[in-house]
C-alpha cells in the first residue's frame, strides 16, 4: 500500500516537470475596506477559461506561459476587477476588491457566477456571513448553524436539539472547525443558539459529501468556519443590542497593513432581566441560565511570504439551580475553548505551506452542593466532569504547478484526552476517593494527498487519499461487565503508555465534473472514511450531557461510504442556480446505548460498557433552486430521504428508522429589498416528524405495571413546520456610522411543534378511573424580537 | 450522579419555558399476549396465574381487569418433574388476578428441574426451571431510624456458597397485618451471585414491602398515606423474611423488570424490554423455581429481636 502511494505521488510530480517554460502570477486578494483576505475568490484569465481560486488564507497562484493576459478578479458580494498583466517573469500581484454593498446595495445570496456548475466539487455550499444577516433571527441572534439547516441535505432535529444531521449521519459525524480548531459542541442552550457569534465570522463552507482529503476524522460532513482577521486599515466597533443578548466587536490595525486584531464578545442577560421579577422570598431566587462567548484573533504579516495568526474562542453555558430552603445548589457549566496558532509560509509562488498548532477543549460539569451554607464544613459537595481535550498539530502544503493542478498534501497528529466521566465528592471535610474514575488517552495521526486535476475544459477530476491511525494507550482499566450490565466480572489493567487498542483507516476520495455546456454540468463523487470518536446519546434529543467517547478495546471506529451524483444548471445569465443531487451512504460500526442502560459515574466502570453496535444506511435526493441576484433573492431546498439503522440487539435485528429519519424536508428562504433602506425576509420550513419509541401495551407483574414497547422508533411525531419573518431597517448610514434595526418574528402562526411525548397515568383501578394520557411538549411559541445593530 | 438525572433537570428547565398539550396517539395494534406468572417454590406446589396484556391506552377499570384474567378451564396448565405430569387445578385467591392454577401431585424439590406447558386456544407455551439449594439466613437485627422510637428497618446476614450460579430474591411479610410476601419498597429485590460469590453478605437495610400495584393506589401522590409507615417495620411487628435462590434466567427476568419499571415511559432513556423466559407462542412473564428459606422474627424492642421457630 505504502509503495503504491509513493509511486502515485512521484508520478504526479514527474508529470509537472514535463510542461513548457512558465511563469507564476501569485498574491493575496483582500477586502479594500478592512484589509481582510477573501477566501475562495476567483481569478480567471479572460477568454481562456483558465483560472483558480484563493485558498483559506486568501492566497492564489497561477502558473501560465509567458504572455499578456487580461485577468479578472471576483468574489461574491464584491465588485469585479480586471487587470492587464504582462508576464515575462514570476510576478506577485495583490488585489483589493470593494464590497458590492458599497457599490450597488444589491444583495447577492451566495456563490460566485457559474461556480456551482464549473467547480469539480459537489455537495459543498459556501455562505458568506454577511449574506445571512438579513434573514429572520431567533431572538435577534443571527445564527449560521440555523441558516445551514435551511439547505437541502442538512437537517435540524427540531427545536431544543443542538445537533444537525447531514444526509442521514449522526450529529457526532460532523466536523466543525473554527479557524482549524475542532469544536465539539457547537450549540448554546439546547441548540437555540450556535456558539458562533456572526460578528466575528467571515465565511463558512460545508461539505455534505465528497470531502477533500485534507479533511478527516468525521464521516458525514465538514463545516469549515473562518473568523475575521481584524481590520488592517482602521479601527472599527460593531455591535448589537437584542432582546436577550448583546454583542460587541472591536477590530483594527496594530501596525497598519502589517498586524491587526479582532475581539468579539456576546452574553445573554435573560437571567439578569428576570431577577427583579423573582421575589426574594421565592425558593428559586438566584436560579438562572446564561451563556457567553468570546472570540479573538490576532495576525501579523512578517512579509509577503510569512504570516502568523493566533485565534481563540472561549464560550460557556451556565445553568444555575438554587433552592434556598432545601439548601440545594446545582451549577451546570459547559462549553468549548479553542486556540490555534497558524503560520503561513510561501516557499515560492507555487508552493504554499500552513502549519497549525491547536488546543481544543470541551467540558461539561455538574457541581452539586447540599447542606446549610452557614456550616460549610458539614455539607455534601459533588462534582462530575466529562469532556475532551485535543492537542493538535497539522502541516498542510499546497502546490500549484500549473492552472490544471491544485495539489494539497500534508499530515496531522492529535493527542486526545477523553474524560467520559470523572467524579469528586466530599462530605464536610472528608474527601471521597474516586481514584478509579479514569481518562482515555489516544494518539491519532493522518497523512493525505489530493489533486484537483483539470483534464480538459469539460472534464475535471479530483482524486485524493487519506490514511489515518488511532491508538488508545494506557493508563486504563477495563471493567468487564456481565450480560445484564449490572456487575463487574473481570478487570483488565493497562499500564501507562501500554497499547489498549489500535485502528487504521484508508480513505479514497474522488469526484468528477463533466461540463455539458457553459451553463450545466454533471458531477459524481465517492468518499470512504472512518472516525475514531462517537457521541453517546441517552435521550431522543441531543443534549450537552451526551458523552464523547473514543474508540477503545470494545468500541470500533465508525465508518462511512458515500456515493453521490448531481446535475447542476444555471439559468438566465446565472440569475438562477439549480441542482439535483442523489446520494447513497453506508454507515457501519455505529453505537447506541443498550436497552434500558443507565450509565453511572464511571467509578469502577467504563462508559462504553453500555453500548451496542450496528450499521446503517441512508439514501435520498436533494433539489435546490436559488435566485442569486436582484432585489428578490433566496432559495428553495427540498430533500427526500430515508435513513435506517440495523442493530442485532434492537428490533430482533430488523432495520428500523433512525431517530432523525425524515422523508420530506423543505425550506424556503427569501429576502426582498423593498427600498434601499428596508429589507424583508421570510423563512418557511416543513419537515416530516421525528421518530420515537412508545409503549404499545402493558401488563402487570407482581403488582408492577410493565410497559411493552413497540418496534424501535416506530412512532412518528407530528410534522415540524414554522414560518419566520423579519424586517431590517437601515436607520442611518454615513461613512463613519451605520445603524440598523432588525424586527423578527419566529414561529409566526404559533405552531406547536413536538419536542417530545410523555405519558402520564392518572386515577386508580379501584375507583374505576385509571387512565393514561399522552402529552406533547412544544418549546417555542410565537416569539417577536427586536435588535439594534450598530457599526462605527 | 447519573447522566439521566442531569438530563431530567435540564429538561425540567425546558418544560418550565415550554408548552404542554394533550394529544391522542394512533399506536399500532399491540399483539395480544398471555402474561404468565408461574412459580414453584421449594416444598410447595406449583402455582400459575395467567392474564393478558392490554393496549397501552385502554381505560382500565375492574371490568377490563377481570376480562383479562384467564381462569378455570380457559387454559390447560401442566407441570412435569420428569416423572409425573400434574395438570394444575383452578384455584382462587383474594388478590389480583384472583384466579390461578395450583398443583396437587408434587411439591418442589431442591436441584430438580420442572417443565411448564400451557395450552390456551391454539397456542402452546413452554418453559423449564430448576430449584436451586436454599441458603439460610445467618442472623437478623433491627435498627431504628434516627429520630424515631418505633420505626426502623431489618438487616440480615447470609453466606453465599462457593458454587457459582445461585441468584437471590428477597421478600417479607408482616404476620397478622399483610397477607402476601412483598418485595422491599426500596433497595434491591434481586442480587447477582457474581457480586457475592463465596462471601458473607449483609443485606442492609431491608425495607418493608407494600402492595405496589399501581392499579390500587399511587404511593407518591396519595396524601392519606404515611410514607414512613409504608416502608418501615415497627416495634411489635412479627416479620417473616423470605429469601429465595433462583437460577440465571429467572434473575435476568427480574433485573429486566427492574429496569423497565425505573425507566418507565421516560423519553430520555432507551426503552427497556422485559426478558421473558416463556417460549413457544409469544408471551410475557416467567416460570421461576425458588429455593426458599424463611425466617420469622419478632421485633421486641429496638435492641432485641426474637427469632421464632
Amino acid at each position: 500500500m505504502r509503495l503504491k502511494l509513493l509511486c502515485f505521488i512521484s508520478l504526479i510530480f514527474i508529470s509537472f516537470s514535463l510542461f513548457s517554460q512558465k511563469y507564476t502570477l501569485s498574491g493575496y486578494i483582500k477586502d479594500k475596506q478592512s484589509g481582510e483576505e477573501l477566501l475562495g475568490a476567483n481569478i480567471i484569465i479572460k477568454d481562456q477559461n483558465i483560472g483558480t481560486t484563493t485558498n483559506a488564507y486568501g492566497f492564489y497562484s497561477l502558473s501560465i506561459p509567458a504572455g499578456e493576459y487580461e485577468i479578472t478578479y471576483s468574489f461574491i458580494g464584491y465588485g469585479e476587477i480586471t487587470e492587464k498583466v504582462k508576464l515575462n517573469s514570476n510576478k506577485s500581484l495583490n488585489i483589493s476588491l470593494e464590497s458590492s454593498a458599497i457599490i450597488t446595495q444589491e444583495v447577492i445570496v451566495s456563490g460566485e457566477k457559474n461556480k456551482n456548475v464549473e467547480d469539480s466539487k459537489m455537495s459543498v455550499i459556501k455562505l458568506p456571513v454577511e449574506a445571512i444577516k438579513t434573514l429572520p433571527a431567533f431572538m435577534g441572534e443571527v445564527d449560521i448553524l440555523k441558516t445551514l439547516q435551511l439547505l437541502p441535505g442538512i437537517q435540524s432535529a427540531g427545536d431544543g436539539n443542538s445537533g444537525y444531521y447531514v444526509r442521514g449521519g449522526g450529529p457526532d459525524q460532523n466536523l466543525v472547525l473554527l479557524d482549524e480548531a475542532i469544536v465539539y459542541n457547537a450549540a448554546h442552550l439546547f441548540g437555540f443558539f450556535s456558539v458562533f457569534n456572526a460578528d466575528a465570522i467571515k465565511d463558512m463552507e460545508i461539505y455534505k459529501g465528497g470531502m477533500p482529503a485534507e479533511y478527516g476524522g468525521r464521516i458525514s460532513s465538514v463545516l469549515d468556519i473562518s473568523m475575521k482577521n481584524g481590520n488592517m486599515n482602521k479601527f472599527q466597533v460593531e455591535g448589537g443590542i437584542g432582546t436577550i443578548a448583546s454583542r460587541l466587536t472591536v477590530q483594527g490595525p496594530i501596525v497598519k497593513e502589517k498586524a491587526s486584531f479582532i475581539l468579539s464578545a456576546r452574553r445573554t442577560y435573560i437571567d439578569i432581566l428576570l431577577q427583579p421579577f423573582i421575589k426574594s422570598s421565592s425558593p428559586f431566587k438566584g436560579s438562572g441560565y446564561y451563556f457567553y462567548d468570546l472570540n479573538t484573533k490576532f495576525n501579523y504579516r512578517f512579509s509577503d511570504k510569512d504570516r502568523l495568526y493566533f485565534s481563540g474562542y472561549y464560550g460557556k453555558d451556565i445553568f444555575d439551580f438554587k433552592t434556598k430552603e432545601a439548601g440545594f445548589n446545582m451549577k451546570i457549566p459547559w462549553g468549548n475553548a479553542t486556540s490555534s496558532i497558524r503560520w503561513n509560509h510561501l516557499f515560492n509562488s507555487k508552493f504554499f505551506s500552513n502549519s497549525t498548532l491547536v488546543l481544543s477543549d470541551y467540558k461539561f460539569q455538574t457541581a452539586v452542593e447540599m447542606g446549610d451554607k452557614d456550616k460549610p464544613n458539614e455539607g455534601i459537595r459533588f462534582i462530575q466532569d466529562s469532556g475532551v481535550r485535543d492537542y493538535y498539530f497539522k502541516q498542510d502544503f499546497t502546490y500549484l504547478p500549473n492552472p490544471k493542478h491544485n495539489i494539497k498534501f500534508g499530515a496531522n497528529y492529535i493527542y486526545h484526552i477523553f474524560s467520559p466521566n470523572s467524579v469528586s465528592a466530599n462530605l464536610g471535610e472528608t474527601e471521597f476517593d474516586f481514584s478509579s474514575a479514569q481518562k482515555q488517552k489516544a494518539h491519532e495521526a493522518a497523512i493525505y494527498i489530493g489533486d484537483d486535476f483539470k483534464i480538459s475544459d469539460r472534464l475535471t477530476i479530483y482524486a485524493g487519499f487519506r490514511a489515518a491511525i488511532f491508538n488508545q494507550v494506557g493508563k486504563f482499566t477495563r471493567y468487564v461487565k456481565d450480560e445484564d450490565l449490572m456487575n463487574n466480572i473481570d478487570t483488565i489493567v493497562y499500564k501507562k503508555g501500554e497499547n489498549v487498542a489500535f485502528y487504521d483507516s484508508y480513505e479514497p476520495r474522488a469526484s468528477i465534473k463533466f461540463s455539458l455546456d457553459k451553463n450545466s454540468s454533471l458531477k459524481a463523487s465517492f468518499m470512504q472514511n472512518k472516525q475514531f470518536i462517537h457521541l453517546a446519546s441517552l435521550s431522543a434529543s441531543t443534549l450537552p450531557t451526551d458523552l464523547w467517547v473514543p474508540c477503545s478495546d470494545v468500541v470500533k471506529p465508525q465508518g462511512g461510504r458515500q456515493y453521490a451524483i448531481g446535475y447542476f444548471r444555471n439559468f438566465f445569465n446565472d440569475h438562477f442556480e439549480t441542482s439535483v443531487e442523489a446520494y447513497y451512504k453506508n454507515l457501519y460500526d455505529l453505537i447506541e446505548y443498550a436497552d434500558g442502560a443507565l450509565p453511572g459515574d464511571d467509578v469502577n466502570d467504563n462508559a462504553d460498557n453500555y453500548f451496542i453496535f450496528g450499521d446503517g444506511y441512508s439514501y435520498g435526493a436533494e433539489l435546490f433552486l436559488k435566485k442569486r441576484t436582484g432585489r428578490f433573492t433566496g432559495w428553495i431546498g427540498y430533500t427526500w430521504s430515508k435513513t435506517e439503522r440495523i442493530f442485532d440487539d434492537i428490533n430482533d435485528g430488523e432495520a428500523f428508522p433512525a431517530k432523525y429519519d425524515r422523508r420530506h424536508d423543505l425550506s424556503l428562504t427569501t429576502t426582498y429589498q423593498i427600498t434601499e433602506k428596508l429589507d424583508a425576509s421570510l423563512v418557511f420550513v416543513f419537515a416530516t416528524g421525528n421518530t420515537t419509541t412508545l409503549p404499545i401495551a402493558r401488563y402487570m407483574i407482581d403488582g408492577d405495571l410493565i410497559s411493552e414497547y413497540g418496534p424501535r422508533n416506530s412512532y412518528r411525531m407530528q410534522p415540524y413546520h414554522r414560518l419566520d419573518i423579519s424586517l431590517t431597517y437601515q436607520h442611518k448610514k454615513t461613512d463613519k456610522w451605520e445603524s440598523s434595526w432588525n424586527f423578527s418574528v419566529f414561529n409566526v402562526y404559533n405552531r406547536k411543534n413536538p419536542y417530545f411525548i410523555y405519558l402520564e397515568d392518572k386515577g386508580s383501578v379501584e375507583s374505576g378511573n385509571f387512565t393514561t394520557k399522552a402529552k406533547q411538549i412544544s418549546l417555542i411559541p410565537i416569539l417577536p424580537s427586536i435588535t439594534w445593530n450598530f457599526k462605527f | 450522579m447519573k447522566i439521566i438525572q442531569i438530563n431530567i433537570l435540564l429538561i425540567l428547565f425546558i418544560i418550565l419555558i415550554s408548552c404542554v398539550k394533550d394529544i391522542s396517539l394512533e399506536l399500532p395494534q399491540a399483539q395480544e399476549k398471555l402474561v404468565i406468572e408461574a412459580m414453584i417454590d421449594y416444598n410447595d406446589y406449583p402455582m400459575v396465574f395467567i392474564t393478558k396484556n392490554t393496549s397501552y391506552f385502554t381505560y382500565i377499570d375492574t371490568t377490563i381487569l377481570n376480562s383479562s384474567i384467564i381462569k378455570n378451564s380457559d387454559a390447560c396448565v401442566i407441570v412435569s418433574n420428569g416423572i409425573i405430569s400434574d395438570t394444575l387445578e383452578p384455584a382462587i385467591m383474594d388478590r389480583y388476578p384472583y384466579h390461578g392454577y395450583r398443583g396437587t401431585k408434587f411439591k418442589g424439590e431442591i436441584n430438580k428441574s420442572y417443565v411448564l406447558k400451557i395450552l390456551y386456544l391454539e397456542n402452546e407455551y413452554n418453559s423449564t426451571t430448576t430449584i436451586p439449594e436454599p441458603i439460610p439466613i445467618d442472623s437478623v437485627w433491627f435498627s431504628l431510624i434516627p429520630g424515631h422510637d418505633s420505626l426502623g428497618f431489618l438487616n440480615f446476614k447470609f453466606t453465599d456458597p462457593p458454587i457459582y450460579g445461585n441468584y437471590y430474591t428477597f421478600y417479607s411479610k408482616i404476620l397478622g397485618k399483610q397477607k402476601w410476601y412483598y418485595r422491599p419498597s426500596f433497595g434491591p429485590h434481586v442480587l447477582d451471585d457474581k457480586l457475592i460469590n463465596n462471601q458473607e453478605f449483609t443485606y442492609t437495610p431491608m425495607t418493608k414491602g407494600y402492595e405496589r400495584n399501581a392499579y390500587y393506589f399511587d404511593v407518591w401522590t396519595d396524601e392519606d398515606l404515611d410514607f414512613l409507615d409504608l416502608i418501615c417495620y415497627k416495634i411489635g411487628d412479627t416479620v417473616s423474611l423470605k429469601m429465595s435462590t433462583i437460577d440465571q434466567s429467572s434473575f435476568n427476568f427480574w433485573s429486566s423488570v427492574y429496569r423497565n419499571v425505573i425507566t418507565g415511559s421516560n423519553p430520555f432513556t432507551n426503552p427497556a424490554s422485559v426478558k421473558s423466559n416463556i417460549y413457544g407462542s409469544p408471551a410475557n412473564g416467567y416460570w421461576i423455581g425458588s429455593g426458599t428459606y424463611f425466617t420469622n422474627v419478632y421485633i421486641a424492642d429496638s435492641a432485641n429481636l426474637t427469632v421464632l421457630p
